[in-house]
Protein backbone atom coordinates (compact mmCIF):
# COMPACT_ATOMS: atom_id res chain seq x y z
CA UNK A 1 0.00 0.00 0.00
CA UNK A 2 1.59 3.42 -0.73
CA UNK A 3 2.06 6.24 2.11
CA UNK A 4 1.84 9.47 -0.04
CA UNK A 5 0.09 12.16 2.22
CA UNK A 6 -3.11 12.47 0.51
CA UNK A 7 -3.99 16.41 -0.57
CA UNK A 8 -7.22 18.02 0.13
CA UNK A 9 -10.10 17.41 -2.24
CA UNK A 10 -10.91 20.26 -3.97
CA UNK A 11 -15.07 21.49 -4.54
CA UNK A 12 -15.22 19.60 -8.17
CA UNK A 13 -13.42 16.75 -6.45
CA UNK A 14 -15.56 16.03 -3.85
CA UNK A 15 -18.69 16.81 -6.70
CA UNK A 16 -17.12 14.27 -9.05
CA UNK A 17 -16.90 11.97 -5.78
CA UNK A 18 -20.87 12.14 -4.70
CA UNK A 19 -21.74 12.02 -8.60
CA UNK A 20 -19.90 8.49 -9.24
CA UNK A 21 -21.00 7.11 -5.67
CA UNK A 22 -24.33 7.94 -6.83
CA UNK A 23 -23.97 5.26 -9.62
CA UNK A 24 -21.64 3.11 -7.75
CA UNK A 25 -18.78 3.11 -9.76
CA UNK A 26 -15.17 4.91 -8.70
CA UNK A 27 -11.42 3.50 -8.09
CA UNK A 28 -9.69 2.91 -5.10
CA UNK A 29 -6.37 4.55 -6.27
CA UNK A 30 -8.68 7.47 -6.68
CA UNK A 31 -9.48 7.42 -2.99
CA UNK A 32 -6.53 6.58 -1.84
CA UNK A 33 -4.96 10.24 -3.34
CA UNK A 34 -7.53 12.54 -1.81
CA UNK A 35 -8.77 13.35 1.53
CA UNK A 36 -12.25 14.41 2.41
CA UNK A 37 -13.99 15.55 5.32
CA UNK A 38 -17.71 13.80 6.05
CA UNK A 39 -18.71 17.19 6.57
CA UNK A 40 -18.09 17.86 2.74
CA UNK A 41 -19.71 14.60 1.99
CA UNK A 42 -23.09 14.93 3.73
CA UNK A 43 -23.02 18.24 2.03
CA UNK A 44 -22.48 17.80 -1.24
CA UNK A 45 -24.40 14.53 -1.13
CA UNK A 46 -27.38 15.93 -0.04
CA UNK A 47 -27.22 18.95 -2.10
CA UNK A 48 -26.48 16.40 -4.88
CA UNK A 49 -29.80 13.98 -3.81
CA UNK A 50 -31.86 17.52 -4.46
CA UNK A 51 -30.45 18.20 -7.55
CA UNK A 52 -31.79 14.38 -8.39
CA UNK A 53 -35.31 14.94 -7.16
CA UNK A 54 -34.86 18.38 -9.30
CA UNK A 55 -34.40 16.20 -12.45
CA UNK A 56 -36.21 13.75 -12.31
CA UNK A 57 -39.27 15.96 -11.09
CA UNK A 58 -38.14 18.04 -14.55
CA UNK A 59 -38.28 15.49 -16.96
CA UNK A 60 -41.56 14.45 -16.03
CA UNK A 61 -42.61 18.19 -16.62
CA UNK A 62 -41.24 18.20 -19.87
CA UNK A 63 -42.72 14.68 -20.19
CA UNK A 64 -46.38 15.63 -19.72
CA UNK A 65 -46.59 18.51 -20.98
CA UNK B 1 -0.09 -8.58 16.75
CA UNK B 2 1.72 -5.83 18.14
CA UNK B 3 0.42 -4.41 20.98
CA UNK B 4 -0.55 -0.40 20.82
CA UNK B 5 -1.53 0.44 24.03
CA UNK B 6 0.41 -0.44 27.02
CA UNK B 7 -1.82 -3.11 28.71
CA UNK B 8 -3.68 -1.15 31.55
CA UNK B 9 -5.16 -4.04 33.87
CA UNK B 10 -8.59 -4.03 32.29
CA UNK B 11 -10.11 -2.40 35.64
CA UNK B 12 -10.60 -6.01 36.56
CA UNK B 13 -12.02 -6.33 39.66
CA UNK B 14 -11.40 -10.11 39.48
CA UNK B 15 -15.15 -10.34 38.89
CA UNK B 16 -15.72 -13.55 37.28
CA UNK B 17 -18.72 -13.49 34.75
CA UNK B 18 -21.84 -14.88 35.74
CA UNK B 19 -22.61 -18.38 34.93
CA UNK B 20 -26.01 -19.98 34.47
CA UNK B 21 -28.82 -18.68 33.21
CA UNK B 22 -27.11 -14.85 34.77
CA UNK B 23 -24.71 -14.88 32.09
CA UNK B 24 -27.26 -14.12 29.97
CA UNK B 25 -29.79 -12.50 31.42
CA UNK B 26 -26.59 -9.83 32.59
CA UNK B 27 -24.38 -9.93 29.72
CA UNK B 28 -22.67 -7.40 28.13
CA UNK B 29 -20.22 -9.14 26.24
CA UNK B 30 -20.89 -8.99 22.50
CA UNK B 31 -20.73 -12.45 21.72
CA UNK B 32 -23.12 -13.83 24.09
CA UNK B 33 -25.30 -10.80 22.79
CA UNK B 34 -24.71 -11.64 19.30
CA UNK B 35 -25.27 -15.18 20.06
CA UNK B 36 -28.59 -14.28 21.71
CA UNK B 37 -29.96 -12.45 18.93
CA UNK B 38 -29.26 -15.03 16.71
CA UNK B 39 -31.13 -17.45 19.07
CA UNK B 40 -33.74 -15.08 19.30
CA UNK B 41 -33.98 -14.62 15.32
CA UNK B 42 -34.25 -18.37 14.46
CA UNK B 43 -37.31 -19.05 17.42
CA UNK B 44 -39.11 -16.26 15.59
CA UNK B 45 -38.10 -17.70 12.27
CA UNK B 46 -39.83 -20.54 13.34
CA UNK B 47 -42.88 -18.85 14.60
CA UNK B 48 -43.27 -16.84 11.67
CA UNK B 49 -42.82 -20.08 9.73
CA UNK B 50 -45.61 -22.23 11.27
CA UNK B 51 -47.57 -19.03 10.40
CA UNK B 52 -46.63 -19.43 6.65
CA UNK B 53 -47.48 -23.14 6.64
CA UNK B 54 -50.84 -22.16 8.43
CA UNK B 55 -51.43 -20.05 5.12
CA UNK B 56 -50.18 -22.21 2.54
CA UNK B 57 -52.13 -25.48 3.77
CA UNK B 58 -55.52 -22.87 3.78
CA UNK B 59 -54.57 -21.87 -0.18
CA UNK B 60 -53.39 -25.91 -1.02
CA UNK B 61 -56.99 -26.02 -2.15
CA UNK B 62 -60.06 -23.54 -3.59
CA UNK B 63 -62.95 -22.89 -0.62
CA UNK B 64 -62.24 -22.93 2.88
CA UNK B 65 -60.71 -25.65 4.97
CA UNK B 66 -58.39 -25.02 8.00
CA UNK B 67 -59.08 -21.67 8.74
CA UNK B 68 -61.66 -18.89 9.37
CA UNK B 69 -60.79 -15.95 6.82
CA UNK B 70 -60.01 -13.51 9.75
CA UNK B 71 -57.86 -16.19 11.88
CA UNK B 72 -56.31 -16.23 8.42
CA UNK B 73 -55.48 -12.25 8.19
CA UNK B 74 -54.07 -12.25 11.64
CA UNK B 75 -51.35 -15.48 10.04
CA UNK B 76 -50.51 -13.21 7.33
CA UNK B 77 -50.31 -9.93 9.54
CA UNK B 78 -48.13 -11.18 11.86
CA UNK B 79 -46.41 -13.69 10.02
CA UNK B 80 -45.24 -10.76 7.93
CA UNK B 81 -43.66 -8.69 11.23
CA UNK B 82 -42.63 -11.61 12.59
CA UNK B 83 -40.52 -12.27 10.03
CA UNK B 84 -38.98 -8.83 9.23
CA UNK B 85 -38.83 -7.34 12.93
CA UNK B 86 -38.24 -10.60 15.09
CA UNK B 87 -36.51 -12.82 12.59
CA UNK B 88 -34.33 -11.24 9.48
CA UNK B 89 -33.23 -7.59 10.90
CA UNK B 90 -32.54 -9.39 14.57
CA UNK B 91 -30.15 -11.98 12.79
CA UNK B 92 -28.38 -9.49 11.12
CA UNK B 93 -28.07 -7.00 14.38
CA UNK B 94 -26.49 -10.62 15.70
CA UNK B 95 -24.08 -10.81 12.84
CA UNK B 96 -22.88 -7.41 13.93
CA UNK B 97 -22.76 -8.00 17.52
CA UNK B 98 -20.43 -10.84 16.67
CA UNK B 99 -18.42 -9.41 14.35
CA UNK B 100 -18.24 -5.82 13.98
CA UNK B 101 -15.77 -5.63 17.32
CA UNK B 102 -13.74 -8.33 16.03
CA UNK B 103 -13.65 -6.71 12.21
CA UNK B 104 -12.27 -3.46 13.67
CA UNK B 105 -10.22 -4.78 16.43
CA UNK B 106 -12.29 -3.41 19.19
CA UNK B 107 -12.67 -5.41 22.71
CA UNK B 108 -16.71 -5.22 22.68
CA UNK B 109 -19.25 -2.72 21.42
CA UNK B 110 -18.96 1.27 22.92
CA UNK B 111 -21.74 0.93 24.91
CA UNK B 112 -22.50 -2.97 26.57
CA UNK B 113 -24.83 -1.96 29.16
CA UNK B 114 -27.39 -0.22 26.04
CA UNK B 115 -26.86 -3.56 24.35
CA UNK B 116 -27.59 -5.85 26.64
CA UNK B 117 -31.08 -3.69 26.86
CA UNK B 118 -31.42 -3.98 23.07
CA UNK B 119 -31.75 -7.25 23.09
CA UNK B 120 -33.83 -7.77 25.70
CA UNK B 121 -36.71 -5.68 24.75
CA UNK B 122 -37.07 -7.98 21.54
CA UNK B 123 -38.77 -11.30 23.52
CA UNK B 124 -40.92 -8.75 25.31
CA UNK B 125 -42.43 -7.69 21.57
CA UNK B 126 -41.94 -10.61 20.34
CA UNK B 127 -44.78 -11.95 23.40
CA UNK B 128 -46.77 -9.10 22.28
CA UNK B 129 -46.87 -9.75 19.00
CA UNK B 130 -48.06 -13.50 19.63
CA UNK B 131 -50.28 -12.71 22.57
CA UNK B 132 -52.09 -10.32 20.07
CA UNK B 133 -53.44 -13.72 18.49
CA UNK B 134 -55.39 -14.55 22.33
CA UNK B 135 -57.00 -10.77 22.64
CA UNK B 136 -60.57 -10.49 21.92
CA UNK B 137 -61.47 -11.09 18.44
CA UNK B 138 -58.32 -12.16 17.85
CA UNK B 139 -55.67 -11.19 16.06
CA UNK B 140 -55.17 -8.54 13.88
CA UNK B 141 -55.87 -8.89 10.53
CA UNK B 142 -54.59 -5.86 9.39
CA UNK B 143 -51.54 -6.90 6.76
CA UNK B 144 -48.09 -5.71 8.30
CA UNK B 145 -48.18 -2.87 6.83
CA UNK B 146 -51.16 -1.61 9.32
CA UNK B 147 -52.93 0.22 6.69
CA UNK B 148 -55.99 3.11 8.02
CA UNK B 149 -58.78 2.37 8.13
CA UNK B 150 -58.44 -1.19 8.96
CA UNK B 151 -56.02 -0.17 11.87
CA UNK B 152 -57.71 2.51 13.43
CA UNK B 153 -61.03 -0.07 13.35
CA UNK B 154 -59.23 -3.33 14.63
CA UNK B 155 -59.75 -5.02 18.24
CA UNK B 156 -57.73 -4.81 21.13
CA UNK B 157 -55.07 -6.90 19.26
CA UNK B 158 -54.02 -3.76 17.47
CA UNK B 159 -53.03 -1.93 20.49
CA UNK B 160 -50.52 -4.72 21.28
CA UNK B 161 -49.07 -4.94 18.04
CA UNK B 162 -48.88 -0.77 17.81
CA UNK B 163 -46.92 -1.36 21.23
CA UNK B 164 -44.83 -3.89 20.64
CA UNK B 165 -43.49 -1.97 17.23
CA UNK B 166 -42.64 0.83 19.43
CA UNK B 167 -40.29 -1.55 21.58
CA UNK B 168 -38.93 -3.46 18.66
CA UNK B 169 -38.15 -0.01 17.26
CA UNK B 170 -36.28 1.43 20.33
CA UNK B 171 -34.38 -1.53 20.04
CA UNK B 172 -33.32 -1.06 16.45
CA UNK B 173 -32.44 2.42 17.08
CA UNK B 174 -29.96 1.55 20.46
CA UNK B 175 -28.50 -1.01 18.55
CA UNK B 176 -27.74 1.66 15.61
CA UNK B 177 -26.31 3.59 18.19
CA UNK B 178 -23.78 1.54 19.28
CA UNK B 179 -23.17 0.27 15.66
CA UNK B 180 -22.61 4.11 14.77
CA UNK B 181 -20.28 4.60 17.80
CA UNK B 182 -18.38 0.97 17.95
CA UNK B 183 -17.55 1.82 14.08
CA UNK B 184 -16.84 5.83 14.43
CA UNK B 185 -14.72 5.59 17.43
CA UNK B 186 -12.88 1.82 18.28
CA UNK B 187 -11.16 0.84 15.50
CA UNK B 188 -7.62 -0.08 16.08
CA UNK B 189 -5.02 2.15 15.08
CA UNK B 190 -4.61 2.29 11.47
CA UNK B 191 -7.74 0.52 10.65
CA UNK B 192 -9.40 3.38 8.18
CA UNK B 193 -12.89 3.40 7.41
CA UNK B 194 -11.77 2.65 3.84
CA UNK B 195 -10.07 -0.61 5.43
CA UNK B 196 -12.88 -1.97 6.76
CA UNK B 197 -14.24 -5.17 5.46
CA UNK B 198 -17.42 -4.66 3.71
CA UNK B 199 -19.66 -6.05 6.21
CA UNK B 200 -18.90 -3.11 8.45
CA UNK B 201 -19.52 -0.40 5.85
CA UNK B 202 -22.63 -2.13 5.02
CA UNK B 203 -24.02 -1.68 8.75
CA UNK B 204 -22.88 1.37 9.21
CA UNK B 205 -25.26 2.96 6.41
CA UNK B 206 -27.64 0.25 7.33
CA UNK B 207 -27.96 1.58 11.24
CA UNK B 208 -27.66 5.17 9.57
CA UNK B 209 -30.62 4.25 8.12
CA UNK B 210 -32.55 2.72 11.24
CA UNK B 211 -31.87 5.99 13.31
CA UNK B 212 -33.48 7.78 10.35
CA UNK B 213 -36.41 5.87 9.64
CA UNK B 214 -37.62 4.06 13.23
CA UNK B 215 -39.38 6.95 14.18
CA UNK B 216 -40.71 7.34 11.49
CA UNK B 217 -42.59 4.10 11.37
CA UNK B 218 -43.15 4.84 15.29
CA UNK B 219 -44.91 7.79 14.39
CA UNK B 220 -47.22 6.34 12.32
CA UNK B 221 -48.39 3.73 14.60
CA UNK B 222 -48.66 6.49 17.37
CA UNK B 223 -50.64 8.19 15.32
CA UNK B 224 -53.37 5.35 14.65
CA UNK B 225 -53.26 4.91 18.34
CA UNK B 226 -54.18 8.55 18.91
CA UNK B 227 -56.97 7.73 16.39
CA UNK B 228 -57.77 4.88 17.77
CA UNK B 229 -58.33 5.93 21.59
CA UNK B 230 -57.75 9.31 21.82
CA UNK B 231 -60.10 11.11 19.31
CA UNK B 232 -57.68 12.17 16.82
CA UNK B 233 -58.15 12.25 13.22
CA UNK B 234 -55.08 11.67 11.61
CA UNK B 235 -56.03 9.22 8.99
CA UNK B 236 -60.22 9.99 9.37
CA UNK B 237 -61.34 11.04 6.22
CA UNK B 238 -64.82 11.57 8.43
CA UNK B 239 -62.78 13.62 10.79
CA UNK B 240 -60.88 16.06 8.03
CA UNK B 241 -57.86 13.46 8.22
CA UNK B 242 -56.54 11.08 4.83
CA UNK B 243 -55.75 7.02 5.23
CA UNK B 244 -53.29 8.01 2.19
CA UNK B 245 -51.48 10.36 4.75
CA UNK B 246 -50.63 6.57 7.00
CA UNK B 247 -49.58 4.85 3.76
CA UNK B 248 -46.87 7.77 2.80
CA UNK B 249 -45.48 8.05 6.38
CA UNK B 250 -45.34 3.81 6.33
CA UNK B 251 -43.67 3.54 3.16
CA UNK B 252 -41.52 6.57 3.97
CA UNK B 253 -40.09 3.91 6.78
CA UNK B 254 -41.36 1.17 4.38
CA UNK B 255 -38.98 1.71 2.08
CA UNK B 256 -35.89 2.26 3.55
CA UNK B 257 -36.62 -0.50 5.50
CA UNK B 258 -36.53 -3.01 2.65
CA UNK B 259 -33.18 -1.74 2.14
CA UNK B 260 -32.09 -2.39 5.97
CA UNK B 261 -33.06 -5.38 5.67
CA UNK B 262 -30.72 -5.97 2.43
CA UNK B 263 -27.49 -4.32 2.99
CA UNK B 264 -26.60 -6.34 5.87
CA UNK B 265 -27.13 -9.06 3.52
CA UNK B 266 -24.99 -7.37 0.93
CA UNK B 267 -21.97 -7.16 3.60
CA UNK B 268 -22.41 -10.50 4.32
CA UNK B 269 -21.83 -11.99 1.02
CA UNK B 270 -18.96 -9.84 0.07
CA UNK B 271 -17.32 -11.22 2.86
CA UNK B 272 -17.98 -14.78 1.60
CA UNK B 273 -18.01 -14.44 -2.15
CA UNK B 274 -13.94 -13.27 -1.91
CA UNK B 275 -13.14 -15.54 0.89
CA UNK B 276 -14.30 -18.49 -1.89
CA UNK B 277 -12.91 -16.79 -5.10
CA UNK B 278 -9.61 -16.60 -3.15
CA UNK B 279 -9.47 -12.92 -4.39
CA UNK B 280 -10.04 -9.84 -3.04
CA UNK B 281 -13.82 -8.23 -3.18
CA UNK B 282 -13.48 -6.47 -7.13
CA UNK B 283 -14.68 -2.98 -6.24
CA UNK B 284 -14.23 -2.06 -2.77
CA UNK B 285 -14.44 1.44 -3.08
CA UNK B 286 -17.33 1.16 -5.63
CA UNK B 287 -19.23 -1.12 -3.27
CA UNK B 288 -18.40 1.48 -0.26
CA UNK B 289 -20.37 4.37 -2.36
CA UNK B 290 -22.54 2.14 -4.15
CA UNK B 291 -24.34 0.87 -0.95
CA UNK B 292 -24.28 4.53 0.52
CA UNK B 293 -25.86 6.31 -2.62
CA UNK B 294 -28.29 2.90 -2.81
CA UNK B 295 -28.95 4.44 0.95
CA UNK B 296 -29.79 8.14 -0.13
CA UNK B 297 -31.95 7.01 -2.49
CA UNK B 298 -33.35 4.58 -0.65
CA UNK B 299 -35.35 7.29 0.36
CA UNK B 300 -36.53 9.04 -2.56
CA UNK B 301 -38.91 6.00 -4.33
CA UNK B 302 -41.11 5.10 -1.46
CA UNK B 303 -44.47 6.05 -3.29
CA UNK B 304 -43.43 3.04 -5.53
CA UNK B 305 -45.56 0.78 -3.35
CA UNK B 306 -48.62 2.66 -3.90
CA UNK B 307 -49.25 3.75 -7.86
CA UNK B 308 -52.93 2.48 -7.12
CA UNK B 309 -53.76 4.43 -3.77
CA UNK B 310 -54.81 7.84 -6.10
CA UNK B 311 -51.77 10.24 -6.77
CA UNK B 312 -51.55 13.10 -9.47
CA UNK B 313 -49.60 11.22 -12.71
CA UNK B 314 -46.66 13.53 -12.18
CA UNK B 315 -46.31 11.64 -8.61
CA UNK B 316 -46.63 8.77 -10.70
CA UNK B 317 -43.90 9.21 -12.97
CA UNK B 318 -41.48 10.89 -10.77
CA UNK B 319 -41.70 7.38 -8.26
CA UNK B 320 -41.23 5.32 -11.22
CA UNK B 321 -38.49 6.95 -12.80
CA UNK B 322 -36.59 7.15 -9.43
CA UNK B 323 -37.46 3.48 -8.87
CA UNK B 324 -36.22 2.60 -12.13
CA UNK B 325 -32.77 4.65 -11.73
CA UNK B 326 -32.02 2.93 -8.24
CA UNK B 327 -31.46 -0.11 -9.76
CA UNK B 328 -28.24 0.90 -11.49
CA UNK B 329 -25.84 0.83 -8.18
CA UNK B 330 -27.60 -2.11 -7.16
CA UNK B 331 -26.70 -3.49 -10.80
CA UNK B 332 -23.28 -2.47 -10.15
CA UNK B 333 -23.02 -4.42 -6.55
CA UNK B 334 -24.32 -7.19 -8.74
CA UNK B 335 -21.63 -7.06 -11.30
CA UNK B 336 -18.90 -6.32 -8.60
CA UNK B 337 -19.65 -10.24 -7.15
CA UNK B 338 -19.74 -11.54 -10.77
CA UNK B 339 -16.19 -9.94 -11.37
CA UNK B 340 -14.49 -11.02 -8.03
CA UNK B 341 -15.26 -14.71 -9.23
CA UNK B 342 -14.24 -14.07 -12.63
CA UNK B 343 -11.02 -16.21 -12.51
CA UNK B 344 -10.65 -16.87 -9.21
CA UNK B 345 -10.08 -20.33 -7.76
CA UNK B 346 -13.59 -21.00 -6.60
CA UNK B 347 -14.34 -23.76 -4.23
CA UNK B 348 -18.56 -24.15 -3.39
CA UNK B 349 -18.67 -25.09 0.16
CA UNK B 350 -21.88 -24.59 2.01
CA UNK B 351 -21.25 -20.37 2.74
CA UNK B 352 -20.17 -20.14 -1.01
CA UNK B 353 -23.31 -22.55 -2.45
CA UNK B 354 -25.78 -20.21 -0.26
CA UNK B 355 -23.81 -16.93 -1.81
CA UNK B 356 -24.22 -17.73 -5.29
CA UNK B 357 -27.71 -18.98 -4.26
CA UNK B 358 -28.42 -15.45 -2.95
CA UNK B 359 -26.52 -13.55 -6.01
CA UNK B 360 -29.06 -15.37 -8.46
CA UNK B 361 -31.90 -15.61 -6.36
CA UNK B 362 -31.71 -11.67 -4.99
CA UNK B 363 -31.17 -10.43 -9.25
CA UNK B 364 -34.18 -12.32 -10.07
CA UNK B 365 -36.26 -10.69 -7.48
CA UNK B 366 -34.81 -7.40 -8.05
CA UNK B 367 -35.24 -7.57 -11.38
CA UNK B 368 -39.15 -8.35 -10.67
CA UNK B 369 -38.95 -5.40 -8.54
CA UNK B 370 -38.34 -3.63 -12.08
CA UNK B 371 -40.91 -5.06 -13.57
CA UNK B 372 -43.11 -3.61 -10.46
CA UNK B 373 -41.94 -0.15 -10.93
CA UNK B 374 -43.28 0.58 -14.06
CA UNK B 375 -46.68 1.97 -12.83
CA UNK B 376 -49.53 1.04 -15.94
CA UNK B 377 -47.54 -2.69 -15.47
CA UNK B 378 -48.04 -1.84 -11.11
CA UNK B 379 -51.82 -1.23 -11.81
CA UNK B 380 -52.61 -4.60 -13.17
CA UNK B 381 -50.23 -6.25 -10.30
CA UNK B 382 -50.61 -4.52 -7.28
CA UNK B 383 -51.88 -6.90 -4.29
CA UNK B 384 -51.67 -10.21 -6.84
CA UNK B 385 -49.02 -13.66 -5.80
CA UNK B 386 -46.90 -11.33 -8.05
CA UNK B 387 -45.94 -8.64 -5.63
CA UNK B 388 -46.13 -11.93 -3.43
CA UNK B 389 -43.52 -13.72 -5.24
CA UNK B 390 -41.53 -10.20 -6.00
CA UNK B 391 -40.50 -9.36 -2.39
CA UNK B 392 -39.88 -13.26 -0.99
CA UNK B 393 -37.31 -13.68 -3.90
CA UNK B 394 -35.90 -10.49 -2.04
CA UNK B 395 -36.18 -11.44 1.51
CA UNK B 396 -35.69 -15.35 1.53
CA UNK B 397 -33.42 -15.79 -1.00
CA UNK B 398 -31.90 -12.74 -0.80
CA UNK B 399 -31.79 -11.50 2.91
CA UNK B 400 -32.12 -15.08 4.31
CA UNK B 401 -29.67 -17.01 2.01
CA UNK B 402 -27.87 -14.72 3.14
CA UNK B 403 -27.74 -15.34 6.81
CA UNK B 404 -27.61 -18.52 6.12
CA UNK B 405 -24.10 -18.24 3.91
CA UNK B 406 -22.78 -16.35 7.10
CA UNK B 407 -23.47 -18.86 9.45
CA UNK B 408 -22.21 -21.45 7.96
CA UNK B 409 -19.34 -19.12 6.97
CA UNK B 410 -18.78 -17.95 10.81
CA UNK B 411 -19.93 -21.14 12.72
CA UNK B 412 -16.48 -22.47 13.08
CA UNK B 413 -15.01 -18.89 14.33
CA UNK B 414 -18.28 -18.73 16.90
CA UNK B 415 -17.98 -22.57 18.51
CA UNK B 416 -14.74 -23.42 17.72
CA UNK B 417 -16.18 -26.74 15.50
CA UNK B 418 -17.12 -27.69 12.10
CA UNK B 419 -20.47 -27.99 11.14
CA UNK B 420 -20.89 -31.07 8.55
CA UNK B 421 -20.07 -30.32 5.29
CA UNK B 422 -22.94 -32.77 3.35
CA UNK B 423 -25.61 -31.92 5.72
CA UNK B 424 -24.76 -28.12 4.97
CA UNK B 425 -25.33 -28.80 1.37
CA UNK B 426 -27.98 -31.11 1.65
CA UNK B 427 -29.56 -27.76 3.55
CA UNK B 428 -28.72 -25.72 0.16
CA UNK B 429 -30.04 -27.86 -2.26
CA UNK B 430 -33.25 -28.52 -0.35
CA UNK B 431 -33.82 -25.11 0.51
CA UNK B 432 -33.16 -23.64 -3.01
CA UNK B 433 -35.03 -25.96 -4.41
CA UNK B 434 -38.04 -26.13 -2.20
CA UNK B 435 -37.99 -22.22 -2.24
CA UNK B 436 -38.18 -21.87 -6.19
CA UNK B 437 -40.82 -24.58 -5.80
CA UNK B 438 -43.27 -22.51 -3.21
CA UNK B 439 -42.51 -18.79 -5.20
CA UNK B 440 -41.40 -19.32 -8.59
CA UNK B 441 -44.98 -20.07 -9.68
CA UNK B 442 -46.75 -17.41 -7.84
CA UNK B 443 -45.72 -15.36 -10.28
CA UNK B 444 -47.66 -17.17 -12.72
CA UNK B 445 -50.30 -16.88 -10.13
CA UNK B 446 -50.11 -13.28 -10.04
CA UNK B 447 -50.03 -12.53 -13.56
CA UNK B 448 -53.35 -14.42 -13.80
CA UNK B 449 -54.72 -12.29 -11.36
CA UNK B 450 -54.78 -14.05 -8.06
CA UNK B 451 -54.78 -11.38 -5.11
CA UNK B 452 -52.94 -11.25 -2.16
CA UNK B 453 -54.03 -11.56 1.04
CA UNK B 454 -57.58 -13.42 0.67
CA UNK B 455 -57.94 -16.85 2.00
CA UNK B 456 -59.71 -19.11 -0.81
CA UNK B 457 -59.31 -18.50 -4.62
CA UNK B 458 -61.02 -19.27 -8.19
CA UNK B 459 -60.72 -23.13 -9.07
CA UNK B 460 -58.44 -22.25 -11.93
CA UNK B 461 -55.73 -21.19 -9.31
CA UNK B 462 -55.74 -24.81 -7.94
CA UNK B 463 -52.89 -26.33 -9.66
CA UNK B 464 -50.29 -23.54 -8.82
CA UNK B 465 -51.05 -23.31 -5.56
CA UNK B 466 -51.14 -26.76 -4.56
CA UNK B 467 -47.98 -26.56 -6.12
CA UNK B 468 -46.54 -23.72 -3.80
CA UNK B 469 -48.09 -25.28 -0.49
CA UNK B 470 -45.94 -28.23 -1.13
CA UNK B 471 -42.70 -26.39 -1.69
CA UNK B 472 -43.80 -24.11 1.44
CA UNK B 473 -44.06 -27.18 3.85
CA UNK B 474 -40.81 -28.57 1.98
CA UNK B 475 -38.74 -25.31 2.35
CA UNK B 476 -39.98 -25.16 5.88
CA UNK B 477 -39.38 -28.88 7.01
CA UNK B 478 -35.57 -28.40 5.43
CA UNK B 479 -35.09 -25.74 8.34
CA UNK B 480 -35.10 -28.40 11.20
CA UNK B 481 -31.98 -29.87 9.10
CA UNK B 482 -30.73 -26.71 9.44
CA UNK B 483 -31.33 -26.62 13.10
CA UNK B 484 -29.72 -29.83 13.49
CA UNK B 485 -26.53 -29.03 11.76
CA UNK B 486 -26.05 -26.28 13.82
CA UNK B 487 -26.89 -27.98 17.02
CA UNK B 488 -24.97 -30.89 15.87
CA UNK B 489 -21.91 -28.78 15.10
CA UNK B 490 -22.48 -26.83 18.75
CA UNK B 491 -22.34 -30.44 20.59
CA UNK B 492 -20.56 -32.50 18.66
CA UNK B 493 -18.54 -31.02 15.67
CA UNK B 494 -15.47 -31.58 14.17
CA UNK B 495 -12.82 -29.70 15.98
CA UNK B 496 -12.14 -26.73 13.53
CA UNK B 497 -8.78 -25.48 12.06
CA UNK B 498 -7.25 -21.82 13.23
CA UNK B 499 -8.43 -21.17 9.55
CA UNK B 500 -10.85 -23.01 8.05
CA UNK B 501 -11.13 -20.87 4.82
CA UNK B 502 -7.82 -20.26 3.21
CA UNK B 503 -9.42 -17.04 1.43
CA UNK B 504 -10.85 -15.35 4.32
CA UNK B 505 -9.24 -12.66 5.54
CA UNK B 506 -10.52 -9.99 7.67
CA UNK B 507 -9.41 -9.81 11.01
CA UNK B 508 -11.60 -11.98 12.89
CA UNK B 509 -9.54 -14.84 10.96
CA UNK B 510 -6.10 -13.39 11.12
CA UNK B 511 -5.93 -12.05 14.19
CA UNK B 512 -8.30 -14.22 16.28
CA UNK B 513 -7.58 -17.87 17.56
CA UNK B 514 -10.65 -19.76 16.94
CA UNK B 515 -12.88 -19.80 18.61
CA UNK B 516 -12.94 -16.48 19.26
CA UNK B 517 -11.83 -15.56 22.83
CA UNK B 518 -14.44 -14.13 25.59
CA UNK B 519 -12.97 -10.66 25.16
CA UNK B 520 -11.85 -9.95 21.67
CA UNK B 521 -8.75 -7.23 21.09
CA UNK B 522 -8.10 -6.18 24.74
CA UNK B 523 -5.05 -4.73 22.99
CA UNK B 524 -5.73 -3.72 19.99
CA UNK B 525 -3.94 -4.78 16.76
CA UNK B 526 -1.75 -2.40 14.61
CA UNK B 527 -3.13 -2.62 11.01
CA UNK B 528 -0.72 -1.96 8.78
Amino acid sequence: MMDRAPRKATLFEVVRMVLSAFLGIRKRAEHEKLEVSPLQVIIVGVMAAALFVLTVVSVVQLVIR
Amino acid sequence: MEAAHAHHGHDDHAHGHPTGIMRWVKSTNHKDIGTMYLWFSFTMFLVGGVMALIIRSELFQPGLQIVQPDFFNSMTTYHGLIMVFGAIMPAFVGFANWLIPMQIGAPDMAFPRMNNLSFWLLPPAALLLVAAQFMPGGGAGVGWTMYAPLSTQAGPAMDLTIFAVHILGISSIMGSINIITTILNMRAPGMTLMKMPLFCWTWLITAYLLVAVMPVLAGAVTMTLTDRHFGTHFFNAAGGGDPVLYQHIFWFFGHPEVYIIAIPAFGVVSQVIPAFSRKPLFGYASMVYATASIAILSFMVWAHHMYTAGMPVEAQLYFMYATTLIAVPTGVKVFNWVATMWKGSLTFETPMLFAIGFLFLFTLGGFTGLVLSITPVDVQLHDTYYVVAHFHYVMVAGALFSAFAGIYFWLPKWTGRMYNETLGKWHFWLSLVFFNVTFFVQHFLGLAGMPRRIPDYAVQFTEFNMISSIGAWGFGLSQLLFLYIVIKCIRSGEKAPEKPWEGADSLEWTHLPTPAPWHSFETPPVIK
